[in-house]
């Protein structure tokens, strides 16, 4: 794709921890159009989060990106200087974050919190101006009686007026990339989908490209064209939603999709037998053998390729090895 | 029980019908729309700096009163000259050591000299070295606190420096800086700051290192905020409730350490006085002339109490949560 908004090319981020190197973030490559909404699932810690982080330049101390290049319009991120990168950073790509109970400052109003977001990146922009800017926003994202909520302090606000605000701080400067980090975790299923259908709103409104890091695939089918499925810093299967869903290869992926609950369904509700592994101990070959339930000989030997079962749809697996792949297919 | 369940939802359906019935749909979206912009109104308006201190002496009586005493106390020491007729320094040994009477309020000392009046006089020194070394150790606590709480780099140099401080007996350290710039006030405030200011910084770090954890400066980092900004604009203000009592308990800290040098002679010189030196002038007469020890304590321990009442009230009126 060469009018990528966003290419992430082979991306490795490691923490150099006293017991040794964890590579969080493995070789991904992730690509996202302009005004594409993508998709990221996966178990916790499988490197989704830190995935974002490395793009927001957000890494705390052992963590260092230490190989691949992310490009925004073209442009490296990590050759740049920091100074730069903030000129980027909540301008053209800003993230909005898990727990909007913390991620406001409590001793600030909240129209005080955006509109500092707005002056820093428009200098020559007025007070009052961004006052009534951010107040205009306020009104978008569906917060009622916005010039008066300005003046509020973020516990007088329910968490899903919290998240309108913290998604109003993102989009006050019409930025090209919106990644959301489990927007909706915190909060509950009918504010859920208020504010997926705000930010569906949004996006389409105004041509953003979300990158939307969750680990419910209900959330997934509903928002996303395209998905990436993470394990253990790798992605896994890549694909539209629609090819991926009508088609799931990946036994990880599968293994996912089974463990939904279903509300017609008596029995019980599957799980993945096993754990995430320890990134520090992390099996040899596959790093999904251990658990998965087609795992053959080789799994344990070598680490899959990223093969193409049908156009666009990419999996990292033995199963989908062509040609080889058949013999092997009846082996536990 | 059965019964009771269908009666009460009878009940429940007969008056959703009834009100159905009075209302078109029409009324009842106009209902609707009333309530919740009668709700609207109930949203509080914007706190000034001005509401929150009326609410705070409303609310909290003993912090009010504690300004007025402050206030009063202030007024007293400013216009100490056309309070009192005498002379603080005009030593008459024919009436010295007298006890209170109408003529000496608070009595005389062992010169004759009229302890209120001293009093009065002593509290420039005092109000000064309460609150000006105060001020600027805790303006260079708070920068290096913050710094060495936010920049990593800085933190050891910062931090060792203060442990070299906190190190030395204090009243060692402040002699030190007297005898070598000399005994003035301005010296005081200068050798009061340079002990004063590590205690802070060692708060204010330690309350940076645990908010720049918090969500939302990593937010605000997010949207590509500078790191002055974020300290000044985020950290800061979170720290301000614990610099208010902080403050608040320094004051008696620097006016207590200004006694002491001044008692060692480094401080004030006689015959000017200080709270601190006439508490600590009175130790030898404390049993037979308990006067000289009871009043410039009295003095030191009301100024002290109002301003640790103030600042509580303070830290509770500025405080988001507590509205």
């Amino acid at each position: 794709m060469e009018d990528a908004l966003l290419q992430i090319r082979d991306l490795h981020t490691t923490f150099y921890t006293r017991d040794g190197l964890v590579r969080a973030v493995d070789g991904v490559s992730i690509e996202i159009a302009a005004g594409e909404s993508v998709g990221i699932v996966g178990e916790s810690g499988c490197g989704k989060s830190m995935t974002a982080m490395s793009l927001m330049g957000l890494l705390k101390k052992p963590g260092k990106v230490d190989g691949g290049t992310i490009l925004f319009n073209g442009q490296d991120l990590t050759a740049m200087g920091p100074k730069e990168r903030r000129k980027l950073m909540g301008n053209r790509i800003s993230m909005i974050f898990q727990e909007p109970m913390t991620s406001l400052n409590p001793v600030t109003t909240v129209g005080r919190q955006v509109r500092e977001a707005l002056l820093l990146h428009n200098k020559e922009m007025s007070r009052t101006q961004a006052r009534d800017r951010v107040i205009q926003v306020f009104q978008l994202v569906g917060i009622p009686d916005a010039a008066k909520r300005y003046h509020e302090y973020p516990h007088q606000l329910s968490g899903g007026l919290r998240q309108r605000v913290m998604i109003a701080m993102a989009m006050v400067c019409d930025p090209g990339l919106l990644i959301a980090d489990e927007p909706t975790t915190a909060l509950d299923v009918t504010i859920e989908a208020q504010i997926l259908h705000l930010m569906k709103q949004l996006q389409e409104e105004k041509g953003t490209a979300v990158m939307m890091i969750t680990h419910n695939l209900g959330v997934v089918a509903q928002f996303c064209t395209r998905l990436y499925v993470m394990y253990a810093g790798k992605v896994m299967e890549s694909g539209t939603v629609r090819e991926i869903f009508k088609n799931v290869c990946h036994p990880y992926t599968e293994g996912l999709m089974r463990s939904v609950p279903d509300m017609e369904s008596k029995e019980r509700l599957y799980n993945i037998r096993g754990m995430v592994p320890s990134m520090l101990h992390l099996p040899k070959g596959c790093r999904f053998c251990p658990r998965c339930q087609y795992s053959m000989a080789k799994c344990f030997e070598q680490e899959p390729g990223l093969y193409e079962p049908s156009p666009g749809h990419l999996v990292r697996c033995f199963l989908f090895e062509p040609e080889k792949g058949e013999e092997s297919h009846e082996q536990k | 029980m059965a019964s009771f369940e269908q009666a009460a939802s009878l009940a429940a359906r007969a008056a959703v019908k009834s009100v159905k019935n009075q209302f078109s749909p029409q009324e009842r979206m106009a209902a609707i729309q009333r309530i919740e912009e009668e709700e609207l109104q109930f949203l509080p308006e914007p706190d000034t700096m001005k509401t929150k201190l009326a609410n705070m002496c409303r609310e909290n009586k003993v912090a009010a009163l504690s300004g007025v005493v402050l206030a009063v106390m202030t007024f007293a020491i400013i216009f100490a000259h056309k309070l009192t007729s005498y002379d603080p320094n005009a030593v008459n040994l024919m009436e010295r050591l007298l006890p209170p009477s109408p003529a000496h309020w608070c009595g005389t000392d062992d010169l004759g000299r009229d302890i209120f009046t001293r009093i009065l006089y002593g509290g420039r020194v005092s109000l000064l070295v309460g609150v000006i070394p105060t001020a600027i150790s805790m303006v260079i606590g708070v920068l290096l606190g913050m710094i060495s709480g936010y920049i990593r780099q800085l933190e050891a140099v910062i931090m060792r420096l203060a442990d070299i401080v906190l190190a030395f007996p204090s009243i060692v350290l402040a002699m030190v800086v007297m005898y070598t710039l000399g005994a003035t006030t301005t010296n005081i405030f200068i050798a009061l700051s340079m002990i004063g200011w590590a205690k802070t910084a060692r708060v204010v770090r330690s309350h940076t290192l645990s908010l720049r954890e918090q969500e939302f400066v990593e937010a605000a980092r997010a949207m590509g905020v500078k790191k002055g900004t974020i300290m000044f604009r985020h950290i800061l203000p979170n720290c301000l409730p614990s610099l208010i009592v902080l403050f608040t308990l320094n004051i008696p800290d620097a006016i207590l350490s200004e006694a002491n040098l001044s008692f060692l002679g480094v401080g004030t010189q006689p015959p000017d006085s200080s709270w601190g030196l006439m508490v600590s002038q009175a130790r030898t007469f404390a049993q037979s002339s308990p006067w000289m020890l009871i009043f410039p304590s009295l003095a030191i321990l009301i100024m002290v109490l109002a301003l640790n009442f103030l600042g509580d009230g303070l830290r509770d009126a500025m405080d988001p949560h507590g509205r």
